[in-house]
This record gives structure tokens, sequence and C-alpha cells, in this order.
């Protein structure tokens, strides 16, 4: 969608008393009053309707979001902020506006996927690349640069339950898009998705350990004219069948479980993944803001690239609950929440379901 | 008098840090207003305000005090700013001048909590929410909760006297509060001391809570803790007109009942009605019917008790129990409201605001009843809520709003409502602005002994405040 058609949820926000401030990470870590979402939209509205010059400056606010959704479930009005802002974003590249750190991003998004590529072929065994599977396995960017152990155990899991028939999904890309979603480069996620949407349409079904990845192939693909055919699904949701076949050899006394946003708040998956951890962990923590309302770990909307500091702040404040207790563990389903929370979490371990599961059986 | 801008913006990078400084106009423009819908109508003409020159994010008394010699010294306006949510103007910079806004919120931790007295110190730059939840989770409650919660700030509140939806059992944020830091124009820092009761003069508290930010910045606060609740209870009744249900809350709390929520509203039966397709035109006597919705909160007993009291005068009275379900389903709204009005601000030529207006007991029938047909005559939409209800008497809340022939219009339609609420009370004894301050507009409004009141507060501010800085034009009080 053009910017312009945000203008029903931009002009709401800008009248709004503010009242979703609360919810925004990044408005809680910077406490800065132009960062809130009211704000952030306010902006963008001002500069639409000419009222404030786009430049450098009144742009670089877009980029304070890790679209993570909070704003919008809390608001009465439904307005959705992230993608308003993506559009903004988009905006501001069309007019020369983006920040500096955006140039040269498409030649890095897919110098990165070469690399991952690689790595991608170095790390899973070649029998698992098959041609004419049904259903393909589709990796994270960030499980195969960060944590490529979630594909073996992921991989190992299906097949302890019998499901020996997924195949890697051995394409030309490893990402769905959502860097250039976040980054307002609209024109090269349009590309990128025809072609991803092309490769995968001959499967039955496509599996991501990435919930962004699968949003987006689900929702965002074909409204910018790349449906894809096969039926998408996170892995937790496709495990979710065989839950009651996994069959663990020891188990863990407790662990928090930390709702990624994409799964949870977009896809609205909250309970196959508690299902799945209640296979191999005793007792489940609940944050307090949880499901619906599950706080950011502080990993998206390109924050971490960005604002590395405030993505820290947010994943502290995110393990704030967990660091007052004595629980050792943070479970999620997100290669993301995993990398940005375990690099504040001290003596905490953060484990991917996946490998939780694995490491059980 | 000439303001070397570069040289008090150094000064300001010295007192707070320069990454606690800003003039970009991104920071500017967030803090140009707040949410006085006259100023946000005015907004819709073309050019939006630019907002204060520079913002500073001071991280304690003593960097706020530094700011306010920096400001004292070139005379320029200060504004003490929280969540910005003020209705009145209270926190939005106004005029040619080139303006300071202090944002509270870098002072946003609990600096204390005695548990054994049950009294937590915090800083004032806190989100309302955030206080509270730090609270929740161990075990105690402040028991105040405005509307603007998840926006609005500690300072602000106490800024403001801030009136929450529970202050019927719990009283205004005033009530609570026993003690504050503040920094006055000449960067003195003062604390006032917190013992349960003194005798020694009147109490320094009293003339900063409400200020407005016109005599000082606060920037803590020593607050009363309540436990979390054992036991909460919703009931409901509906009462074929207002008179019968206001008498019976007046007779509620006058025995002595303090309930956690205690409000009479419109039928809520009414609106389903209006948006039904094809519904017939509500009977007046639909649109006369009022239903009071009531929550209690605490031991399990005393909740019972004060149910049994409540029930017994008000069925006595005609009121039809509606048992839990009207009055639960307020409270899963209960912040529903914030939300309101914006849909209407969105629009042109429609204008829109909220009335607060307070008023003995003797007196808040009769002005319910005129200032709901005075709105009606000129065709102007309103809702009317009885709401804080106290010992003594009640809070009239009005949302109101109408549609012009343009936006002039509209901003003319606006100050005439305004007027005209102001006549309705000043005759029928009800004090305007109950709830949300004084701000640059309610000071207008007020009556002769309103003004009697400024204009001693003017002498107090000129003591306090000799170049005039702190908040200027707020609260009616003279520079």
């Amino acid at each position: 969608m053009s910017f312009d058609e945000y203008q029903k949820a931009l002009e709401l926000c800008t009248y709004c008393p503010k009242l979703c401030r609360h919810t925004c990470p990044v408005g809680n870590a910077e406490r800065r009053e132009a960062v809130i979402p009211q704000a952030k939209m306010a902006m963008a509205n001002l500069v639409r309707k000419g009222q404030v010059e786009l430049t450098t400056e009144t742009a670089s606010v877009f980029y304070h979001c890790n679209g993570c959704g909070l704003c919008g479930e809390y608001c009465e009005h439904d307005v959705d902020v992230t993608p308003a802002l993506f559009a903004a974003r988009a905006e501001a590249v069309n007019k020369g506006m983006d920040l500096p750190s955006m140039k040269q991003f498409t030649d890095r998004f897919y110098a990165r996927n070469e690399s991952l590529l690689r790595e991608l072929h170095h790390t899973i065994d070649e029998r698992y690349f098959v041609e004419e599977a049904q259903v393909a396995y589709f990796p994270s960017c960030d499980t195969v640069e960060h944590n490529p152990s979630v594909m073996h155990d992921t991989l190992r899991v299906l097949e302890s339950v019998g499901v020996d028939y997924v195949a890697l999904h051995d394409g030309e890309y490893v990402c769905a898009g959502y860097p250039f979603w976040a980054a307002g480069l609209m024109s090269e996620l349009s590309f990128l998705a025809k072609e991803v949407a092309n490769k995968l349409s001959r499967y039955k079904k496509v599996i991501s350990d990435c919930p962004a990845c699968v949003w987006m192939m689900r929702f965002l693909y074909p409204q910018i004219g790349a449906p894809i055919s096969a039926e998408v699904l996170h892995v937790v949701e496709f495990l979710d069948n065989y839950a009651q076949r996994i069959e663990v050899s020891s188990t863990v006394p407790e662990a928090f479980y930390h709702d990624p946003c994409y799964l949870g708040r977009w896809l609205g998956v909250f309970d196959a993944p508690r299902r799945l951890m209640g296979r191999g962990v005793r007792e489940i923590h609940e944050f307090t803001w949880n499901r619906e309302r599950g706080y950011c770990c502080g990993g998206g909307g390109l924050v971490t690239d960005n604002l590395p500091d405030v993505s820290a702040k947010i994943a502290q404040r995110r393990l704030e609950e967990v660091l007052r207790t004595d629980v050792p563990m943070v479970v999620s389903a997100c290669a993301t929440c995993e990398r940005n929370l375990g690099r504040e979490s001290g003596n905490v371990e953060v484990v991917n379901l996946m490998t939780l599961l694995a490491r059980l059986l | 008098m000439s303001i070397p801008h570069s040289e008090v913006t150094g000064q300001l990078a010295e007192a707070v840090g320069p990454e606690n400084l800003s003039s970009s106009p991104v920071d500017t423009i967030a803090h140009a207003l707040d949410f006085w819908p006259r100023a946000l109508m005015e907004s819709r003409k073309g050019a939006w305000p630019r907002g204060p020159h520079w913002v500073v994010w001071p991280g304690a008394a003593a960097e706020v005090a530094h700011v306010l010699r920096i400001a004292s010294s070139y005379a320029l306006p200060v504004i003490p700013y929280g969540g910005g949510s003020s209705m009145v103007g209270g926190a939005s910079p106004r005029g040619d001048r080139p303006w300071i806004v202090i944002n509270c919120k870098r002072m946003c931790n609990i600096l204390d909590m005695d548990e054994v007295s049950m009294v937590v110190h915090v800083q004032a730059g806190i989100v309302g929410v955030e206080l509270e939840e730090r609270l929740n989770a161990r075990g105690f409650s402040l028991g105040h909760v405005p509307t603007s919660m998840t926006t609005s700030t500690l300072g602000g509140w106490l800024a403001t006297q801030s009136s929450g939806m529970l202050s019927s059992r719990y009283g205004r944020v005033g009530d609570l509060c026993l003690g504050v830091t503040a920094v006055l124009s000449d960067g003195q820092v003062l604390h006032t001391r917190v013992a349960p009761r003194r005798a020694t003069g009147p109490e320094l508290l009293h003339l900063l809570v409400g200020s407005e930010g016109t005599l000082g910045v606060i920037t803590a606060a020593h607050l009363r803790l309540h436990r979390l609740p054992q036991h909460r209870r919703f009931d409901s009744f509906r009462f074929d007109e207002v008179g019968p249900a206001i008498d019976s809350l007046r007779r509620c709390l006058t025995a002595g009942v303090r309930p956690l929520v205690a409000r009479i509203q419109r039928d809520p039966r009414l609106r389903r009605q209006e948006r039904a397709v094809d519904a017939a035109e509500p009977t007046p006597e639909e649109l006369a019917r009022r239903v009071l919705l009531v929550a209690y909160e605490g031991p399990a007993e005393l909740v019972e008790v004060e149910h049994e009291i409540l029930r017994d005068l008000a069925t006595a009275r005609g009121g039809e129990p509606l048992g839990p379900a009207p009055a639960r389903r307020w409270w899963g709204q209960r912040f529903a409201a914030g939300f309101r009005m914006t849909p209407l601000l969105v629009q042109e030529r429609v204008f829109a605001d909220y009335l607060e207006v307070g008023a003995t007991w003797r007196d808040l029938p009769v002005l319910y009843e005129r200032l709901e047909e005075a709105f009606d005559r000129r065709g102007w939409r309103t809702r009317i809520a009885v709401e804080h209800a106290r010992l003594e008497g009640a809070c009239l809340g009005c949302a109101f709003w109408g549609e012009a022939g343009s936006l002039e219009e509209a901003l003319e339609s606006y100050d005439e409502a305004w007027k005209l609420a102001a006549e309705v009370c000043h005759a029928n004894g009800g004090g305007l602005g109950h709830v949300y301050g004084g701000g640059q507009h309610r000071s207008a409004l007020l009556d002769d002994g309103a003004k009697q009141r400024l204009a001693l507060l003017t002498q107090v501010k000129r003591k306090l405040d000799p170049a005039g800085i702190m908040n200027p034009g707020v609260l009616g009080t003279e520079p």
C-alpha cells in the first residue's frame, strides 16, 4: 500500500492522546516523546500533508519502530502502526531521505544471502535437499547465520515423530524479504517475493522457523501480487499435529515462554508452542506481558541494525521479569528473538523450542 | 531582550549533557501540542505549531535546578512535561518566545518502598501504568487510575491534582501524596517533610500539588499505597430518571460506603439501539433512563456489607437491579473512553471537548438538568455522567460535540459552548475544572470567587518565580 492509503490511520494517531505510549518498546527504551507510536505516526502524517518538510532528520523517526505491533493491540481504533511506518520509510526512500545507514542495503542483503546459502549447504547434509519433496523447510536467515544447529534439531524432532519426508528448500534465497519491507524497499521486496513465491509454489506445504517469513508469505505476499499456492506454516504449527507423538527421555523443571511477535500477535499462534513446550518442561512460566500482549525482544524493524543500544535495552526490559526469579531458561520459537534476548540474558539460557525438544528426546 | 540561542544551548548542554538536549524539529514538533481539543482543531488550519526551542531531559533534581537557573537568567519560559496529555493546554508552548520544555521522563525510578508504612518514594517522570505494574508485582496498588494512565506521568498527575476513576474510594492524587521534591525557579530544591500529620502551619505540599508547573517542577513524591484487594464485586441498577440515581448514590456515600467505582450514565441499551439498523427512535422515557454502575473492593465481608447497603438504597428508590454485568462491562472498557474524542477531532468541521463540573449534592440534580437542556437547545450533543462521587458531592463529566459549516465556525461554536457551560455552572452552583486542571483554557471561564483566589496566587507566584518563567499563561495567574 502507498503512504497515502494510510491516511485514516495517520490522522487518528495525530489526534490521539498517546494512549498506547506504554506499549512501545522503542519509546520505553528511549523515553523520548518523538519516538512513541503517536508521535511517529503524527510526524508521518504532517509530512504527508506537507505541514512538515520530509528530510533525513524528520524521516529518521520512522526507523524508531521495531515493528512489533503491540501498540495496535491496545488501540481502540485498530490502527496498524507497523505497515504505516514502513510505508513512511518507503516514502523516505523514494524521496532520497532515508537513513544514511540504509544506503547499499540491497547490495548488503544479496551479499548476505549468498553467504548464507553457502552456509546452509555447508551445514545441512545434501540428502535433505530433495527436489521432488512435497513439504519444504525454509529456515530463517538468522537461524542459518547465528544458530544453524536449530535446523538439525528441527529435522531430528520431526523425524522422531515419524515425519521423515521434509526436505530443505534448495532455492536461491534464504529470506522471504522482511528486511526489504522494514527498510521501505518495496520494489526490491516485490521482486524477491515473486521469485520466492514462484519457487515455493511447487510444494504442498512450506514450513519455516521464522515467524516473520511465515506471516509475509501468508499475508503480505498476496497483497503485493506474489501469492504462494503452497500452505505456509510455522514449524510449531506443523509439529503441533504430532505433539502427542513426542517422547522425551528427560524433562526440565521450569522455563519461561517468550511469544515472538510475529508468531503470536501477527499469526495468532499462542497455544501450539506451549503445548509442544509442555512435552519437555514441567512448569511453564508466563511473562506478565504475554500472548497478544507479548513484549518484543527488540529484534525487529531493523532496530538491531540502526539502533543497537535501543535494541539491547528492549531485550533487557523483556528479561527483567525472568532475572528477578531463579528460573534458568527462556524458550522461544524464533531465531531473531533467541539471538536478541540471548545477548542480554546473562546466566539465563535462551533456547529455541526445537533445540530444547531435540535435547530431551 | 534578544536571546543568545547558542549561548543558552551551550549552557543547557552543560546542565543535562548534550545527549539530553535537543532543538531538532523531530523533538520540538513532538512537544508542540498536548491534547487540548481547541489547539488540535486550530492545527488543522495549515501550519503546525513549531513547539519549544529546546527540549531537555534532566536525570535528577539537581539538573532541573541547573536548567531553571539558566532559564531564569535569560527569562526563558519553561514547561515541565510529563505525558503531554493535558486537555487544557497546560503542556504546550504558547506565543512567540523561545520555550524550554523540561521532559521529566528520565526521572522514572522507584527510589524506595517502605512496605511497613506502605509508602513509596518515586520519581515524577514514571508513566502511571508502569508505576502501577511495578507496585502490583509487590502486592500493592496506588489506587489512582485516570483514563490517561497509560500515557500520563506521576508528575503530571500531581501538577494537575488529577482525579482517577477510583477517586470515590481512594481520593484524588493529592490525597495519596505525603510529600514532594520540587525545584523552584531559582534552583532551590524543596523537600516537603513526610510525616503522618503536622500542625505547624499551612502545608507547602498543598501549594505545589495542582500548581501546574507555575510554582516549581515536581521531581519526586512520597505516596500512600494500598494492598491489592482480596475481593472485588460489581453491581448495576437502572432508574427511570437521573434524580433517584443521584439520591441513591448520595445516601450511599453519606452512609459511609466507599465504592471503588460509582458512576451514573446513560442506559447502555440506548447505544445498542442507536446502532441497530431500522431501530425505532428512543422514546423520551427511554432517553431519561440512567444506570448506576458500582464496584467495591476489599475484604469479602466488607464488600458484602457495602453491596447490601447500596442495593437497599437503590431498590428503595426505584432502581431495578441489573446484576454485575453492566458494571463489569464498563470496567473491562474503562480505558476506552480516552479514545472516543479522536474520531471527532479528525473531522474538519466538528468541535468536541469534555467538560467536568464539580457540585455539591444539593445542586447536582438541577445542574445536570440545566446543562443538558442548555446544550440540547443549541442542537449540540452531550453525554453526561455523574462520576468522582465524594462525601459532599460529585462531578458531572460531560462530553459535548457538534458540527458547523466550516472550521472557523466550529471554533466559534466551541468557544460558545464553553461560555454557555460557564454561565450554566455559575448560575447553578457548579465549579468548572473538576478533573483536568486549569491550563490555558479553564482559567478564563472561572467565576468571581475563583478570580480572587487566582489574584492571591499571582502574588505567591511573583515571590516564588520573580522572572515569570514557570509555565506562564496557565492557571490564570498573571506573570
